[in-house]
């Protein structure tokens, strides 16, 4: 009886010692910075190529898409004024983008030669999901 | 009319208080006569609030813009379904819906019980229903008031939002709220049994049907959650591992553990402590999950509105995890297990066991992932995200050795498993696992994970398909009847066990969704012009023209794409973009939905030349979700209906397995 519970508790340690190993397994492949893009331009020595991710609002005015070679073009700063960090993508942009001063996260690394940002995911944040926008009110 | 909103919400939240004086005093004293009085006031709680919530729906019926709230959501040229619905398109209506529903919830609680001179239970289970209620109603009173005039009477409302004019997301919030104020009811009995120290198994038998029925919705409002991002984001898939979808994840994963756990301690009175931790747990994420999607403290892709109100959910949740704690850890020494332990490695009991520490497991590891860069801000300064790569790496073989155990669990005995029984029930699944794992392999899913999926799949249909004839087969032999009323016979008596394998069955199809979906999406951007053809796997998809339309509330641009699969003509789909009069333009994707896969079409935009951009994505299975779902609630349907004559129907059914048991045996 007793050996049968050691197994027990010797599969419930397997488990454990397995699901932290795929902790840091997924640690490793899953996380990145998350930045303002402010905090990013302060980090960017130490960054170098890796990727990012950036969140930021859509300079009013820098939102350029060019269907033909798919290129999406926009420029992002903080909510608060800051420097505007080019950014491109390639592909379809995604739903939600058309409005400007929209806010969004992208995902990537950053160019240091041409100075852009390339965006490898957008995530657009859903204006309003649940609530109004201020400006309705 | 709004100031009998008003009052009567003032009035409920007054009467809650009351209620909760009498219990109090009655329980102390001993006196049946403010039970009583506390039972009576529960109803004048449900009555006001039902008025309330009915004059909220009115007012949305008949476009009164002077609430703040209805003039937000609604318009006049809204549907009236759409109007309706309007009580939880915001936080302040579905903060009241939630209120209505805990009221409505302890109206039934109480009265099912009042009666019942036995149940010595009801005032403790009462007082903590009872003090949720009070916690939402100081909500819809203080917090969030819906019944908020303005000044100056709009001519006409801003609209619902068109993402949410969709029916998965109108079903979406009341499903998870009904999931979420379900289980207020088993975790107020699980409080009331820690506050008495009576902890058998009566309250996990009393709230069975609860749990169930919370489950289920929960389940629900998750798919419909998933189903309208599907339909409505036009990024090609359901699900996303964003904190606020992870928020409804996580008390869904700890309330599965708890559906299984205390099956256990029914059957062999273990688990206690676990039982009740599952319970508070569930509870608390639910609470949880409400203030990660209300504080705005974890930034999401879904903004909901920041205010407040997150932040009184946290002091909420703290109380509550606080007070469960407390009475647990009080309550210990009467809590230890009396009863027999978990006595082998493979046993129906230590698969339970590993199923509930897995799911707890994938809550963990969603949990860690969700709230990750709070931590990491804390600690090291800086915000580091975690993304959809941690959750699959995870989750993903956690789910496989769930799969697993679920195709383990039906062919484990209870307390201790032979080799050779091991080896007499898992050889007809396992031989078919293997056949269709090498079909597999042939047709071309040759990566690991997919065939583990699709081979486990097999074999828990498999094993489940033999359980359902081996009991029909017993009662053939046993009693002699026909094979088709000995099958009708074998469910209906033990509908919970037959109905927990229709779920399970279920459950298998969503993963083999999730699995076809997860693993071979495919998706591709293409510059069409018109009249030109794009080859993508088997289909050829035709660019027709670009057609422009109006509606009643927008305008829309479609581009008409004719579908050829094989080689056959397959119909003409739209995917749209659509301008809003009141609101933001949005994409509406076009489906062509079928049992092996989805062709999904995105109308990324067009020129003055005419051309469009398209991103085409094929989703694989994924709509076996979507059935799957179906075959869950199906089993769960059949798992909560009463059963007549129980006692008789449980004592056929132990004789019956005992024979089965010998048959198998010999």
């Amino acid at each position: 009886m007793k050996a049968r519970r050691k197994t027990v508790l010797f599969a419930v340690i397997l488990i454990a010692v397995s699901f932290v190993y795929l902790m840091f397994l997924g640690m490793e492949e899953g996380s990145m910075y998350y930045l303002e893009v402010s905090e990013f331009f302060s980090k960017l020595d130490e960054l170098g190529q890796t990727k990012v991710r950036i969140n930021g609002e859509i300079v009013p005015g820098t939102l350029n898409y060019d269907s033909n070679t798919m290129k999406l073009e926009f420029s992002l700063k903080d909510i608060k004024d800051s420097h505007e960090l080019k950014v491109i993508y390639r592909g379809n942009p995604p739903n939600l983008l058309e409005e400007e001063g929209v806010t969004l996260v992208a995902e990537g690394s950053y160019n240091k030669e041409t100075g852009i940002f390339e965006a490898k995911k957008l995530l657009v944040k859903c204006p309003s999901k649940y609530e109004k926008k201020e400006e309705d009110a | 009319m709004t100031d009998f909103g008003k009052y009567s919400l003032l009035f409920s939240l007054i009467l809650s208080l009351v209620v909760n004086i009498a219990l109090m005093i009655g329980i102390r004293k001993r006196d049946g006569r403010f039970i009583e009085m506390s039972y009576r006031g529960t109803t004048g709680v449900f009555v006001f609030l039902t008025f309330a919530t009915a004059v909220l729906v009115y007012s949305f019926i008949t476009d009164n813009f002077r609430i703040e709230y209805v003039a937000s959501y609604s318009e006049k040229s809204l549907p009236l379904f759409y109007k309706i619905t309007g009580l939880w398109a915001g936080q302040k209506g579905s903060l009241l819906f939630w209120a209505w529903l805990l009221s409505l919830f302890t109206f039934i609680t109480v009265k099912r019980d009042e009666k019942n001179l036995n149940s010595t239970f009801l005032p403790y289970v009462l007082l903590f229903l009872n003090l949720t209620t009070i916690f939402f109603l100081v909500l819809v009173n203080f917090v969030t008031p819906p019944f908020e005039v303005l000044a100056r009477l709009p001519a006409d409302g801003n609209g619902l939002n068109p993402m949410l004019q969709n029916p998965g997301m109108v079903f979406h919030p009341p499903t998870l709220y009904l999931g979420y104020v379900g289980f207020t009811v088993p975790f107020a009995f699980a409080m009331a049994a820690l506050v008495m120290g009576d902890l058998g198994d009566w309250w996990i038998r009393k709230t069975r049907a609860w749990t169930l029925f919370s489950w289920v919705f929960l389940t629900l409002g998750i798919v419909f959650g998933g189903w309208w991002a599907y339909k409505e984001l036009g990024w090609g898939g359901v699900w996303a591992w964003d904190p606020v979808e992870n928020s409804s994840f996580m008390p869904w994963l700890t309330a599965t553990a708890f559906l299984h756990s205390v099956i256990i301690q029914e059957k062999r009175g273990m688990l206690r402590i676990w039982n009740l931790s599952l319970i508070l747990l569930t509870f608390s994420l639910s609470i949880f999950g409400t203030f990660i999607t209300r504080s705005g403290i974890i930034s999401s892709v879904h903004a909901f509105g920041q205010s407040p109100v997150g932040f009184v959910f946290l002091g909420f949740l703290l109380l509550t995890l606080a007070a469960g704690i407390w009475l647990i850890r009080t309550r210990y020494e009467k809590l230890k297990e009396k009863n027999p332990r978990i006595e082998a490695f493979l046993s129906r009991e230590s698969s339970f066991l590993y199923n509930n520490i897995i799911l707890v497991g994938i809550c963990f590891a969603t949990f860690w992932g969700t709230i990750f860069p709070l931590i990491s801000e804390a600690i090291k300064g800086v915000k580091i995200s975690v993304g959809p790569p941690f959750f699959n790496t995870i989750n993903a073989p956690l789910f496989l050795l769930l799969l697993i155990l679920m195709a383990a669990g039906p062919v484990l005995a209870w307390r201790r498993t032979s080799l050779k029984g091991i080896y007499r029930n898992f050889l007809i699944p396992f031989v078919f696992m293997a056949v269709s794992l090498s079909f597999l392999y042939a047709a071309g899913v040759v990566e690991f994970m997919p065939l583990a999926f699709y081979s486990f799949s097999v074999f828990v249909v498999v094993s489940i398909a033999r359980e359902f004839y081996l009991g029909t087969r017993a009662g053939v032999k046993n009693r002699g009847k026909g094979w088709l009323s000995s099958f009708s016979a074998l469910v209906t008596r033990n509908r919970r066990r037959y109905g927990g394998f229709v779920v399970h069955i279920g459950m298998v199809c969503i993963f083999i969704g999730l699995a076809g979906y997860g693993y071979y999406q495919y998706k591709e951007d293409f510059v069409l012009n018109k009249g030109q053809e794009v080859i993508v796997k088997n289909y050829r998809l035709k660019y027709a023209e670009l057609t422009s339309f109006e509606k009643w509330n927008y305008e829309g641009v479609g581009a008409l794409i004719e579908v050829y699969r094989s080689g056959k003509f397959k119909g003409t789909i739209r995917p749209e973009k659509r301008f809003y009069k009141k609101q933001d333009p949005t994409s509406e994707v076009a489906i062509m939905s079928g049992i092996y896969e989805d062709l999904y079409l995105i109308l990324g935009g067009w020129n003055t030349d005419g051309s469009i951009t398209l991103t085409v994505v094929i989703n694989p299975l994924i709509s076996w979700i979507w059935y799957g779902t179906g075959v869950v609630i199906l089993g769960i349907l059949w798992a909560v209906m009463p059963v007549r004559r129980r006692d008789e129907a449980v004592d056929v059914l132990e004789k019956d397995m005992a024979l089965l048991l010998k048959g198998i045996e010999r």
